[in-house]
Parts: structure tokens; C-alpha cells; sequence
């Protein structure tokens, strides 16, 4: 049978005993399936690579024959930066536009990748991961494309909220008494400051919720089989105020997890980059280059755990779905073979009466 | 008239050593003109309730033209508030600051002028010099019952009242902080045939008026005792009930007494105050001795450029600093900055003469910062700066260095602006470079800065860009649009991840002023009235960073040392006088002992830009082939054969260990000792000409320059230099000096063999990296 093709059972059975740590746990099962996070990394990587390739031709043109070799490794000064403004700029520009569209793309991969790795999670997949990853991601797809459009109506919702008419009338104009929003009205920088900390906080915060509800609500939509987006969505958002603790802490942890490697990442990158200089070699550039893969992969793998934790949450806080009995309705004598009359998705040995 | 009566003998004192000096410098030198001589009492009286300032002076005004005058012209430069049909505010298009004005305005109004016993009101009329505009009354005419001889002072007692306007240009109150500049009636500067120089208040214009000096009085509430600071220095504070009399002069009255270094006794031409109950007074010192050890190079110079004959020390100046609260820890930052601009100015154009300099930290969200007066300066900070990105060093530096330029030598803002804001500029560049490096560049998460920038935007910026990566998508048949991807500070500082994909980017104050220039570089010249240029992006490139581009350039074609002098004797020359362009570069020429008034009529009175470029071709001479000929008699013959029949047959020994199908080695070696041949050709793209030098490098280290004059220049715009030799060209480098900063293309300056391969790679890859997590973040909306 063709593994790419064939509707395995998707384990949807409660499973209320969940290990301490939920989210080492879900690392340690993404770790695991090696194929799929390179994949799920080499898609993010050839859409960065499509973005930056253009710039070598760039730079190698632009340096060519003109400066002295070295100059301008470790940094780009104020004269080349100010000499090349205009192809530099019609450059950033076409890179501005090309970036539209790998943004778009990298939203519709994330759609596909969120697919793939739930497919795997909750399928238990053991071995083919990489074609049953390609088998889920396209799957779910359409479902995912409709709860990215939601996820973005409920970011602009949130962005309303904090930037717009309710903060500017409850929090400035209630508050601190600025009618017209001039935060160039209060008494010191310090209060300014801290109220714009106070609404990209929040903001921040409204951003990182919201995420993770796209993320429970693509799991439940695996999970159940369902095709309502909005319906998934509403019972998502139930979850999360059910349960607030339990569903988020394990995806907070994940997140501090990867904001520590980063962090020793970028203080790593620099390190080398401070030691370039007119002398370098492109060993260094490479190793900064293996270093920004590195993160990437972890990057990945925490991606791809977020649904490890989501699986193992709505396994253990959601009721599994009442499914018909597909042999409710059936052939057959008594004790001998039974076949069902035309149900569900209609398998091979359905009966059409 | 608290001092006034003892002040007409300094008057007359300062008149005679005026005139004396006058003489002295007189012989073959720029036009002798002995400024006029303006003296103010002033007494006013704030009320903080209702923003009102009742205001009373005396006038003192000498004469020294060879003009009378029966009339006087005063500004009235708060009147620019009053509404949005002034000059001022229509030349801003209704904004102060970005903001659109609604309330908050300002005004003044003179309610009695006085000659004696004569009242005058009943002659006042407003003038509109510059553009009839009847609305702007920033111009008040007063005509006077009897002239006003050359040589004769007259006395005239003001009386007025004015709304203090919101600070948002530089003057106005704020909560309880108070700016107070340009508040007073002030005199124009009358210019004897020429007639009085009292323009009217332009959104792009500042300054003009006649050196003098002031003795001020405020009454202010009891809050502000001990918290106010003003142009010379207060002199003692007077309680009275729950209010305080504030006592000050400008100059010191120490001060007025000790001639600076040129002999001359200091005076000032503008009172500017300010009061803050919540100020926090700190002092800090400039000692010449502490910064002639750190900078004994600049010291070195500085007596070579002018023969070791100018005194070059610097008298002690206290920097009073004036601290808002939350930047109180920025206080010695502020007073480090502003003892460079002291040392450095002063070491080059001449020492500041008043004991000291109050420098201002103005109240956030005040619209006061970055702005000069005699003696005092505002600067502008924020939270979390550090001293790698400059901030608050530069603004300190520039207007601390305003003292010099337009404090000592008093150019007509007006008509002149760049003689003032393009000097600063040219020398506060130069001081952050010595003093200060190179600027870090940062990039800001809700005003956090980072140390960093991108290497390319994010997606986003134009209309397509922004629907596809959701930033911005309009909703068909609607005028409505979701935005569901904001800038944020937190939310971009987890999509960019700096500390991964940004790179340290540096900036070089003089480079920043040759961008700055090149933005703008030919649609008005120079040296042109501030309210003439074409918009105020071309006042900002003109008046500041083309004349400091310019200045610098300078450097290139004169040298150094004699552009030091050229520029000290302006100084001294036009010390506490009121010069004009042509002014500038007569004195200047004098000074340096070069003549270079082509290049001011070129750069100053021009619009021309110039961009020389470089092109090398390269390569071994070829083999000789063909047919020769000895002698005109002889036959041609190949190569071969003449080689055959000149060089007995050298062949290399048979390696007897060679194997029989080895390769024979090669008979012709000529290639490797074949000379190199180069042609360099050099292009001018442009209008001006300046002397050019071309230097040469080669393979065994050694170099060659050769200069292409201005005269060959006019012959040709290219000059092709050919070589050849043994030595290899590994560069060729236009102006290696880097000095010429007003070329427009310097990426075409230079020519190396080698090319550089690992910049590329370093690049790209850290604009993979950008994309890399910018793109990751991205995913994440979708999954």
C-alpha cells in the first residue's frame, strides 16, 4: 500500500497520564524524528537562501577590483554605505518586494509544516516520518489556511485594542489625561516610556496567546478530524480559559528554552563576528554560517514540539470526539463475516445496498 | 537704572579700544566696520498661572555707522505663535516639531516705547520685509521724532506684555518648565546706508542683533528660587514674599572687565533664561592644563600652523549644568562633551572669554533642545543612551561649539546662515573624531536600543509587500484595511533576533556630513539667504552639512596648517563683529597667505559637484610577434630566425632521468620576465576643478604619486597615465588623503588588483541569517 497515501488511525484516544515535564518530553519526541525537522528546516532554509543569493552577486560586483581586500569584512563604512545608496537601495527595495513573497510563502509552509508534524505526533508514526510529515502537511492544509486566516483577524483585533480608540480613551486619555495621545504632554521620558512598554507588552504578550491558540487549534482540528475552523477555534479558546496553566506553562517553558539557545547562540556569533577582520578567512563566515543553522534547527525542533505539547494537552483535557459506529449499520448473518453499509469515509469494503 | 549710570564710561572704553583696534588692523584688510553697541535693562515679571510675562526695558543703542537713522525696527519674534497665518507658522505648513498647533499660542505686544519723555506708540507699524505678508507681526517700525546721528546714542524705555507660548520651537513653558528665549523686544542691527537688517521670523531662519550686554531681572514664583539659569551668569537671588527675583548679566560683570586674548572686552548679543523648579544644578570644570596633556598632537599643531607666536592658552570656564531628574546621571557626560567643544574650538578659533557656559537639559516632550544662545545651550538626551552612540555628546558638542560660531563672531543667521550652522558643522565633525570616534548605530525596541542594524529591511514597505506578509491588507469595497502585523517593540525584537542576524554598523560624523550633502547637492548654492532656499531640506544641506563638506574639502587643496590659520585669523578679525560671506574669504585668504578665491566663488557661489573616477587596464606585454627589421636596409625576417640567428642555441641539459615522453621543457621563459604595462585613466565627471593627487602602488611596496592640476583639467577631463616595468600595479587611489569629501562617487576612487573574496560570502550570509528568523517568525502565523 502506498504509505504516502494511506489514512492511518490518528489516535484520538484520552490519554490523561501525561509524563512531569511536558515539554521535555515533547522535545525529546521531536528530537527523535530527525527527518522531519530537517525537512521542516531545509523548506525555512531554501526560502531564506532564495532571498539572500541575490545579494552575493550584489556585493561581489560592487566590491570588485574597487576596495581593498579586507576592508570592508567586518564592517560596511559610512562611504561605501553612502556611494552604493542607490543600487543598494533599488536592492533592498526588490528584496522589500521579494520578501512579501517569501513571507506569504513561509506562512503557507508553516500551515503545511504544522500539517506535517501533527500527522506524525498523533499518528505515532514509526518510520516513512518524512513521507507521512508530506502526507499530513497536505492534508490538513486548507483546514490550516483557515485558521491562519483567523489567526490573523485575531491579530488585528488585538492590534486594535492595544494601539487603537480603546487604549488611546481608557489607558491615555482616562489615565494620564492625553485627549489627543501626545505622550510629548507628560511630565518625564520615564512615564512615556514606561507606557509604551506597558502596550508593546501587552501586545507582545496578546501576540504569544495568540499563537498558541492557532497552535491548539490546528491540533484539535488533526486530533477530531473536523473540517470547522471557526468551531475548532471557539473550543480552543474554551481550552485555554479552562485551563489556562496546563495548556500554556509547557509551551511558556518551550519558549524560554529557545530563547536560551538563541541567547548563548548570538552571544556565540559574537564572538566571531568580532573577530573578523581584514585577515579573515571564510572559515569563520562559514562557522557563523553553522551556527545560524544551528539555531535555526533548534528553532524547528521547539516548532515542531509546540504539537508534541498540543497532542499530549488535548489528549489529556479533551474529550475524544463521539464518532458513528461505522458497523451500526451492517450485512451479515450472525458469527460470520459483517460489512458496513457505505459509512464514514467508505473503505474498501464498504456494501452499497 | 541699577549700573547703568557707571556703564557709559565702559562704553565709551570699549568704543576707543574698538576704533583703536579697528586702526591697528586697518592696511589692505576687509572692509573696517565697527558694530553698533546695544545695551539692555530688562525687568519682567512671570505669572505662571496664566502664562503671562509683563516685561520692562531700557535700551541703549550707539551709533557707529556712518548713517543716521529715524527710525528703529524691533523684532517681536513671539508674534510667529500667535496664529497660523504668520510667516513663521505658514512656512511650516501650520506644524511646530511635527505638531499640528491648536492651542498653545504665543504673543507679544509692545504697549509703550519711549524716547525720553516722548511716548511713541502711536507710530508703531508693522513691517513685512520678506514677503508682505500683512498677518506676521514679527517686525515692529518705530519712527522717531529726531534722528539718531552717526556716532550719537540713543536711550529708549519698552514697556510690553506677552503669552508665553507652549515650547514647541525652542521657547515657551511646559508643565513648570520654562524656556524663555527671544522674549524681549530686540533691536534689528541697523547697518548704516544699508538700512536696518530686521527680517522677519521664518520657519527656516534664526538670529541677528547687535552685541551688547544685558542686566536682567525676573520675577518668578518662590518654586523656582535657586533654578534658574540664563545667558552670563545670576547673580544673586532676591526673595520677596512667596516669589524670588532672579539677578543676572550678561556678560559677567567680572567678565566685562577682562579683555580676552585679542584684547577686545566680551560682550553678547542675545538674553535667552529658563527656569525649572525640578532642575538639578551640577558644575563642572574646564581646565586647559587637563586636556593639553590628553591631545598634546593637536597641541603640537596647532603652535606649528600659527609660528608659535599665538598664546594658545585657555582660560578656565565653570560649565553649569542644568539636569532634568531621570538624566541626572548623565550630568558629567554633558560637561565632558561640552569641555571638548571649549578646548578644541578654542585651540583653533580663538578662547572663549566668559567664565562660564550653563548647559540645559530640557524637559521631555519640550521642543527646547539642540539650540544655542550666548553662554548657554540647550542639549537633549535620552534614557539608555551610552556614550558609544554620541547621544548626548554630539548635540553638546555642536551647540557648545555655537558659542564661537555665532556667540564670538556674530554672522547674520538671516542672510548668512551657513557662516555659523556650516562652520559648527565642519568643526563639530571634527571634534567627535578626535574626541569621540566612531558612532555606533542601534536600532530601537521600545526605545531600548540595541547595538546593531539589519542588513536589509523586512518585508514590507510598499503596497504589495505589505498584503502579502500581512502588514497591511485592504479589504475590497471598503476603505478599511486589517493590520494584522504591527511594528512592536517586543514582538520585532523576537522576529529580528538581533543578537543573531544584525551586524555593527559605525559612523563617521565627516562622512555622515558628505551623505548628508550629496543628498541635495545642486539646487541651491551656498551662500544664500536662509529664507531663499528653494524648501527647508535645502536650507538644512546648504547651511550645514555642504559648507562642512566644503570647509573640509578646503583642507585638501590648501593643507592643513594653512587652513588652520586662514581660519583662526577670521576669527580673531570678525570677533564680537557681524561678517558676511565675502568677509569670510577675504579674511581667510589673508590668513592662510593663499589665495583661493576661486574656490570659494566655485563651491560658495555655485552649484557645481565633480566626481573623478579611476579605470586601470592592466597586463603583461605580449610576446613580440610578426616580421622585424633590423636597419631600414635590411630584410624582414620572422622572429624565429632572427632569435635563431642572434642568440646561439641555449639548451637545457637532457635529464638523463627524465622519462622519453616527458614534456620538454619550455625554451620560451620571456612571458614570466615580460614587463608590465598599465594605463590609468583618470576621469573628471563635473563641473569644478580641483588640484588632484594619483598614487601609485606597486608589487614591491613602493609608491608614485603624480598630480593633475586644476589648469590641465581645463584642458581635458581625463588624464591617462601609462607604465610599464618589472613592477606589478596592486592599487592606483585618487586623493589618498581622503580629503576631497565633495566628490559624489568615492566607490570609483580607488583600483586594486586583487578583489576581495571573502566580503561577498560574510555578507550574504548575514542577510541569510536576517532572513533566516525573520522568515521563521512568519511561518509561525501559519503554523
Amino acid at each position: 500500500m502506498n504509505v504516502l497515501l494511506q489514512a492511518n488511525e490518528i489516535d484520538t484516544t484520552a490519554d490523561p497520564a501525561l509524563p512531569r515535564w511536558v515539554f521535555l518530553h515533547a522535545v525529546r519526541v521531536t528530537v527523535g524524528r530527525t527527518p522531519v525537522w530537517v525537512t521542516a528546516t531545509a523548506l525555512l532554509a531554501l526560502l531564506a537562501l532564495a532571498g539572500a543569493l541575490p545579494w552575493f552577486t550584489w556585493f561581489d560586483s560592487s566590491l570588485a577590483h574597487r576596495y581593498e581586500p579586507g576592508a570592508l569584512v567586518r564592517g560596511l563604512d559610512e562611504t561605501f554605505r553612502f556611494d552604493h545608496r542607490a543600487s543598494r537601495g533599488a536592492m533592498d527595495a526588490g528584496a522589500s518586494s521579494l520578501g512579501g513573497v517569501l513571507a506569504l510563502l513561509a506562512m503557507l509552509v508553516g500551515a503545511f509544516t504544522a500539517g506535517g508534524w501533527l500527522q506524525v505526533f498523533l499518528e505515532h508514526t514509526e518510520g516513512h516520518s518524512v513521507l507521512r510529515f508530506f502526507y499530513g502537511g497536505s492534508r490538513y492544509f486548507f483546514r490550516f489556511l483557515r485558521v491562519l486566516l483567523l489567526t490573523l483577524l485575531m491579530l488585528h483585533l488585538l492590534g486594535w485594542l492595544v494601539t487603537g480608540a480603546p487604549w488611546k480613551w481608557l489607558v491615555l486619555d482616562n489615565c494620564f489625561g492625553l485627549s489627543d495621545g501626545d505622550l510629548g504632554a507628560l511630565p518625564s521620558e520615564l512615564t512615556a516610556r514606561k507606557i509604551v512598554f506597558l502596550q508593546d507588552g501587552l501586545l507582545a504578550f496578546g501576540t504569544a496567546i495568540v499563537l498558541a491558540w492557532g497552535d491548539y487549534t490546528r491540533t484539535r482540528l488533526a486530533a477530531h478530524g473536523t473540517q470547522s475552523a471557526l468551531w475548532a477555534g471557539l473550543c480552543s479558546w474554551t481550552l485555554l480559559f479552562a485551563h489556562p496553566i496546563r495548556s500554556l506553562r509547557p509551551l511558556f517553558f518551550l519558549w524560554l528554552a529557545e530563547a536560551g539557545v538563541l541567547m548563548i547562540a548570538g552571544n556565540i556569533n559574537g564572538r566571531l563576528d568580532a573577530t573578523l577582520g581584514p585577515d579573515s578567512t571564510k572559515l569563520t563566515v562559514f562557522a557563523m554560517l553553522a551556527l545560524g543553522l544551528c539555531a535555526l534547527v533548534w528553532r524547528s525542533i521547539t516548532r515542531g514540539a509546540h504539537y508534541s505539547v498540543c497532542a499530549q494537552i488535548t489528549r489529556s483535557l479533551v474529550r475524544p470526539l463521539a464518532r458513528p459506529d461505522p458497523w451500526k449499520r451492517s450485512v451479515g448473518g450472525p458469527g460470520g463475516p459483517r460489512y458496513p453499509i457505505e459509512v464514514g469515509d467508505g473503505d474498501e469494503y464498504g456494501v452499497s445496498l | 537704572m541699577r549700573g547703568m549710570l557707571a556703564r557709559p564710561w565702559r562704553g565709551a572704553g570699549w568704543l576707543v579700544l574698538s576704533v583703536l583696534a579697528g586702526v591697528a588692523r586697518a592696511g589692505g584688510g576687509p572692509r573696517e566696520v565697527t558694530p553698533n553697541r546695544v545695551d539692555y535693562r530688562i525687568e519682567a515679571t512671570v505669572d505662571t498661572t496664566l502664562m503671562r510675562l509683563a516685561g520692562h526695558e531700557y535700551i541703549r543703542f550707539e551709533n557707529h555707522t556712518d548713517a543716521p537713522t529715524s527710525e528703529l525696527r524691533l523684532h517681536l519674534y513671539w508674534n510667529a505663535f500667535a496664529n497660523n497665518r504668520s510667516t513663521h507658522l505658514i512656512g511650516s505648513n501650520g506644524e511646530l516639531r511635527g505638531v499640528d498647533i491648536e492651542d498653545g499660542w504665543g504673543w507679544q505686544r509692545v504697549t509703550s516705547l519711549k524716547s525720553g519723555d516722548t511716548e511713541l506708540a502711536s507710530t508703531f507699524t508693522y513691517e513685512h520685509p520678506d514677503d508682505g505678508n500683512a498677518d506676521d507681526r514679527t517686525v515692529l517700525r518705530v519712527a522717531l521724532p529726531v534722528p539718531i546721528e552717526p556716532g550719537a546714542t540713543a536711550q529708549f524705555e519698552v514697556t510690553w506684555e506677552a503669552q508665553i507660548p507652549r515650547c514647541r520651537r525652542r521657547c515657551g513653558y511646559q508643565g513648570n518648565f520654562l524656556f524663555i528665549s527671544q522674549w524681549f523686544p530686540k533691536l534689528g542691527v541697523f547697518e548704516g546706508s544699508r538700512g536696518w537688517n530686521c527680517h522677519q521670523f521664518h520657519s527656516n531662519t534664526e538670529f541677528f542683533s547687535d552685541y551688547g550686554t544685558y542686566d536682567v531681572s525676573i520675577d518668578l514664583p518662590g518654586k523656582y528660587r535657586g533654578k534658574v539659569g540664563s545667558s552670563g551668569v545670576v547673580d544673586n537671588v532676591e526673595p520677596h514674599g512667596d516669589r524670588v527675583i532672579t539677578h543676572c548679566s550678561a556678560p559677567a560683570l567680572d567678565d566685562r572687565m577682562r579683555l580676552d586674548a585679542s584684547g577686545r572686552a566680551p560682550l553678547v548679543h542675545d538674553f535667552a533664561w529658563t527656569a525649572d523648579p525640578d532642575y538639578q544644578v551640577r558644575h563642572f570644570p574646564f581646565s586647559f592644563d587637563a586636556w593639553k596633556d590628553k591631545f598634546e598632537t593637536e597641541i603640537t599643531t596647532s603652535v606649528r600652523a600659527f609660528g608659535g607666536e599665538k598664546n594658545i592658552r585657555l582660560r578656565n570656564v565653570d560649565v553649569q549644568l542644568l539636569m532634568q531628574p531621570e538624566h541626572a546621571d548623565q550630568w558629567e557626560r554633558h560637561g565632558k562633551a561640552a569641555c571638548a567643544a571649549l578646548f578644541f574650538y578654542g585651540l583653533w578659533f580663538g578662547e572663549y572669554p566668559y567664565s562660564q557656559v550653563t548647559c540645559v537639559d530640557p524637559q521631555w516632550g519640550s521642543a527646547a533642545g539642540g539650540m544655542e544662545y550666548p553662554t548657554l545651550f540647550t542639549a537633549g538626551t535620552s534614557l539608555w543612551t551610552t556614550p558609544e552612540m554620541h547621544s548626548p555628546e554630539f548635540v553638546t558638542v555642536h551647540e557648545c561649539g555655537h558659542q564661537f560660531w555665532y556667540g564670538l563672531v556674530g554672522n547674520n543667521e538671516f542672510e548668512a546662515s551657513w557662516l555659523d550652522e556650516g562652520f559648527n558643522s565642519y568643526t563639530d565633525a571634527e571634534v567627535m573624531s578626535r574626541r569621540f570616534g566612531l558612532r555606533s548605530s542601534t536600532t530601537d525596541y521600545s526605545h531600548v536600543p540595541f547595538f546593531g542594524v539589519a542588513p536589509v529591511s523586512a518585508p514590507g514597505g510598499g503596497v504589495l509587500d505589505n498584503f502579502l506578509s500581512a502588514r497591511n491588507i485592504p479589504l475590497p469595497w471598503t476603505s478599511f484595511a486589517l493590520t494584522p502585523v504591527r511594528n512592536s517593540g517586543f514582538v520585532n525584537l523576537w522576529r529580528d533576533q538581533p543578537q543573531l542576524a544584525f551586524v555593527e554598523e559605525f559612523s563617521d560624523a565627516r562622512s555622515q556630513q558628505r551623505g548628508g550633502y550629496l543628498g541635495d547637492p545642486d539646487r541651491d548654492q551656498i551662500d544664500t539667504p536662509a529664507f531663499r532656499y528653494v524648501d527647508s531640506r535645502s536650507y538644512g544641506v546648504n547651511s550645514y552639512r555642504r559648507t562642512a563638506v566644503v570647509l573640509r574639502s578646503l583642507v585638501g587643496v590648501v593643507g592643513y596648517e594653512p587652513f588652520l590659520r586662514g581660519m583662526r585669523h577670521y576669527s580673531e578679525q570678525w570677533r564680537f563683529r557681524h561678517p558676511y560671506a565675502q568677509d569670510f574669504f577675504d579674511s581667510f585668504c589673508e590668513g592662510a597667505g593663499v589665495d583661493v578665491h576661486w574656490y570659494f566663488e566655485d563651491l560658495f557661489r555655485g552649484t557645481g559637484t565633480v566626481d573623478w573616477s579611476i579605470d586601470v587596464q592592466q597586463q603583461r606585454e605580449s610576446e613580440r610577434k610578426g616580421v622585424f627589421q633590423a636597419g631600414p636596409a635590411d630584410e624582414f625576417v620572422a622572429l624565429d630566425q632572427k632569435k635563431k640567428e642572434e642568440t646561439p642555441a641555449k639548451s637545457e641539459p637532457a635529464d638523463e632521468h627524465a622519462p622519453a615522453d616527458a614534456p620538454k621543457p619550455s625554451a620560451a621563459k620571456h612571458d614570466e620576465d615580460s614587463p608590465w604595462k598599465a594605463r590609468v585613466l583618470v576621469v573628471r565627471h563635473g563641473d569644478l576643478r580641483l588640484p588632484l593627487t594619483i598614487e601609485l602602488r606597486y608589487d614591491d611596496k613602493s609608491t608614485e604619486r603624480r598630480t593633475w592640476s586644476r589648469e590641465d583639467q581645463a584642458a581635458t577631463h581625463w588624464l591617462s597615465i601609462e607604465v610599464s616595468g618589472k613592477k606589478k600595479l596592486v592599487a592606483v587611489v585618487i586623493d589618498p588623503e581622503r580629503t576631497y569629501f565633495i566628490d559624489t562617487d568615492m566607490s570609483n576612487n580607488s583600483w586594486f588588483d586583487a578583489t576581495d573574496r571573502v566580503a561577498p560570502w560574510r555578507w550574504t550570509e548575514r542577510i541569510f541569517e536576517r532572513y533566516v528568523h525573520v522568515l521563521h517568525w512568519q511561518a509561525g502565523l501559519g503554523g
